[in-house]
């Protein structure tokens, strides 16, 4: 968990420059199209830990970590966005009894965490005053990024992982059976 | 790194973690509460005020930590006047119309995330990372091993750091520099991930077997050589700060 929340604090402040580019280049749309990133961690830490809490504990070290490493978005925006995260993630794995460790499971946990912190980084990022057509656009494509970036990216890395014996120790590393 | 801990003499350095984020907290739902340039840029000022006075940080230093997240804020700024809608016309350049309506709530966005991203600042460059973890375990009660967590966490960050780099040198001396094209640059890149993720979890499983040998989680409680202390002026920090923010909230 540590150290995946180190390499989301050091993630975060290299992202901050595709982000930067991203809304230079394409406004909300595209800087939207990397919130899937964001979130990888703490998926890839329950994928591979297995164990109820897990997402919980990993994004709030992460939000710690981004902010003594003194993140751009400050670190109202971190702990809330951790927060918004791991409700989501933890109570999807809940529901499906941290026992499915299919695509299925890890990518429904990934889209179900980005509305959330969606409607609070509208809040406070202002785009509650965009035209409803922009905003639902926004959100379809950080619907996607999230599946993508996210889910399936975290689920690939964890086999990957899993497939090097690394994670033997691990629960996933013990446990091949997938659903 | 967009900003770090200094180390120094100022009122700031001298209170404890626990106390200046009740003061970040306070500010931070300031910022959060309203949508006024006007209100914003008191807020801002306020801020950038008590880091001059109480973090006796220089303007130039302020300016250093917040030239980088301006990048962000900037071109923000420039997207809240294209797409929040208005009726107040005030100029107009081809089909684009600048209203009233979205300079105020553009201005007052921006301004928002400048001073969100200033009290952060401010807290980081005041706080040493380590005061922030005993503060967690000693004052807040969080368990040693999850606060343990963040200070392995913090100390892994340089050695991630040295770790690509010395997987990037490997690379290359085996002839596999980084190459051109797309494809070929994402391949390399996963390669390049990989190799680094595989041996970081090697070093997390040594640390993880020291720190088993050495009984680390064995007792419910732990020693610790140094003690966080909330000095009065972390009390009267945290009593004003709260008080302030909550009589704003009620009056304004």
């Amino acid at each position: 968990m540590a150290l995946l929340a180190v390499a989301s604090g050091v993630l975060t402040n290299y992202l901050a420059f595709v982000n930067k580019a991203l809304t230079a280049i394409g406004g909300p749309i595209a800087t939207s199209t990397i919130t899937g990133i964001y979130m990888l961690y703490g998926v890839l830490a329950v994928y591979i830990i297995r164990k109820p809490g897990t997402a919980l504990v990993t994004y709030l070290i992460g939000a710690t970590v981004q902010s003594l490493l003194g993140n751009s978005y400050g670190m109202a925006s971190a702990y809330v966005a951790a927060l918004c995260y791991a409700v989501a993630v933890e109570t999807v794995f809940a529901l499906f009894r941290y026992k499915r460790w299919g695509y299925g499971s890890v990518v429904t946990a990934s889209l179900c965490a980005v509305p959330l912190w969606f409607v609070f980084a509208a809040y406070m990022f202002g785009y509650l005053k965009w035209s409803f057509p922009v905003l639902l656009a926004a959100l379809v494509v950080r619907c996607v990024s999230g599946v993508v970036l996210c889910g399936v990216l975290s689920k690939w890395i964890g086999d990957r992982l899993v497939k090097t014996g690394l994670l033997r120790f691990y629960e996933a590393g013990q446990t091949r059976k997938e659903v | 790194m967009m900003f770090r801990y200094e180390p120094g003499n100022s009122p700031f350095h001298r209170i404890d973690p626990l106390s200046k984020f009740v003061w970040l907290v306070s500010v931070s739902v300031l910022a959060l509460r309203y949508a006024s340039a006007p209100m914003q840029a008191a807020l801002f000022c306020a801020v950038a005020l008590q880091g001059v006075l109480l973090a006796r940080l220089s303007l130039r230093s302020l300016w250093r930590g917040l030239r980088f997240p301006l990048w962000f804020v900037v071109p923000y700024f420039v997207l809240q006047l294209v797409f929040v809608p208005g009726e107040t016309e005030l100029t107009r350049v081809g089909t684009f119309v600048l209203t009233a309506e979205a300079l105020d709530y553009a201005a007052a966005i921006a301004l928002r995330l400048v001073t969100l991203i200033l009290a952060s600042l401010l807290f980081v460059a005041t706080t040493d990372p380590r005061d922030v973890v005993l503060a967690l375990a000693q004052k807040l009660r969080v368990p040693y091993r999850f606060a343990f967590a963040i200070s392995i966490a913090l100390r892994f960050v340089p050695v991630l750091e040295e770790e690509a780099e010395l997987v990037r040198a490997a690379q290359r001396l085996r002839g596999l520099g980084e190459p051109a094209g797309l494809k070929h640059w994402l391949s390399w890149r996963k390669r390049f991930a990989l190799a680094v993720f595989a041996s970081a979890i090697r070093r997390v499983q040594k640390t993880a077997e020291a720190m088993e040998a050495k009984h680390f989680g064995a007792y419910r409680d732990r020693t610790y050589r140094k003690t966080v202390t909330v000095p009065p002026a972390g009390i009267v920090l945290s009593a004003v700060s709260g008080l302030a923010a909550a009589g704003l909230l009620v009056w304004l």
